[in-house]
């Protein structure tokens, strides 16, 4: 049978429904569907044969709630941690590393000029990342087509203003002033950058998927 | 998928072999390869195919490419570069591990 376009609607209307509300999950799962009524199903009733086709998917559009905070069907929540395949366990060594780079180069140029201009640096390209966050907040919240990534920046919307507050907190401290820093020791330094490189990686974590959004409604032609 | 254990593990590997020997395919085309090859003794599910194909992406393996299809859009799924090498390696693993298999068991196999 050859689905019309008012068949195909109500196929999409009960994915929505079951919570593939996401276009990159959505638009092969309707495909995957209709592609198998049209051409196995031996019914000739719509109904029936929708029946049958979505059988095949109730373990996948079963709602799963691991984390106790959200809900989605399992085939949308395997997309979601896809996201998270052991990434933010490396964030605390990456900013580690990154933290006691930064301690070394302020500790082998101890001059005003190195920190400040690290701390310059540093702090700036942070702030435009965190903004550059949050404008993406922006333009996702205006995107009618949902994805697997702007909904995830878009549940991250806390993290991305408490950047803000961790750079002003961090860049201001007391620490952070040139005659202070210069008076700690090695350990010190590197306890200085530790949390501001963590969150940094955040930041830079929450633009990539940012990125991945515009990179999905771009390839998938969504609006 | 029945003996479903065996193949569990190298369903990533099925998937990418018909993507090298076929270019670009979409899930449901896929499945019935699967199905078509094996006369029907493989039945990969929607719920083994899809996960896998969403991490082969995730993962920088296979590529997308959306189709508009009859009244519909369609996504296609090919290898990338990293994919390609990636394929050749995989089915050098399970050469080997069909020739240990071959040897540790020794079935009497017909073709």
């Amino acid at each position: 049978m050859k689905l019309t376009n008012e068949q195909i609607a109500i196929i999409d209307q009960t994915l929505m429904d079951k919570g593939v509300v996401y276009e990159e999950i959505k638009l092969e799962l309707l495909d995957h569907i209709i592609t198998d009524i049209e051409l196995e199903s031996e019914e000739s009733d719509f109904e029936i044969a929708f029946s049958k086709a979505m059988l095949k998917w109730k373990r996948e559009l079963e709602e799963v709630n691991p984390s106790g905070k959200f809900a989605a069907p399992r085939i949308v929540m395997e997309k979601f941690s896809s996201f998270f395949k052991g990434q933010y366990k490396f964030f605390f060594p990456a900013a580690a590393i990154f933290s006691f780079l930064i301690a070394i180069i302020t500790t082998l140029y101890p001059e005003g000029l190195v920190y400040n201009t690290v701390k310059l640096v540093f702090y700036s390209v942070y702030f435009l990342l965190s903004l550059g966050g949050i404008i993406s907040l922006f333009f996702i919240s205006k995107t009618k087509s949902k994805t697997i990534s702007g909904k995830l920046i878009q549940k991250s919307r806390w993290l991305l203003v408490l950047q803000f507050f961790v750079i002003y907190m961090y860049s201001n401290s007391y620490s952070s002033l040139y005659r202070h820093y210069n008076n700690e020791p090695f350990l010190g330094k590197f306890i200085e950058w530790l949390m501001p490189c963590y969150f940094f990686l955040i930041a830079c974590h929450l633009i990539m998927i940012a990125v991945e959004h515009f990179r999905v409604v771009k390839k998938y032609k969504l609006v | 998928m029945k003996n479903s254990q065996l193949y569990k593990g190298s369903l990533n590997t099925i998937i990418m072999k018909l993507l090298e020997e076929n270019g670009k395919m979409y899930g449901y085309e896929i499945t019935q390869k699967v199905k078509a090859i094996t006369q029907g003794e493989l039945n990969i599910t929607e719920g083994a195919l899809y996960p896998a194909l969403h991490k082969l992406e995730a993962d920088g393996f296979l590529d997308v490419e959306i189709e508009k299809v009859d009244n519909r859009m369609r996504k296609y799924y090919k290898l990338t570069e990293s994919g390609e090498k990636e394929t050749v390696n995989r089915l050098s693993e399970l050469e080997d591990f069909i020739r240990n298999m071959q040897s540790l068991v020794n079935p009497k196999l017909e073709f």
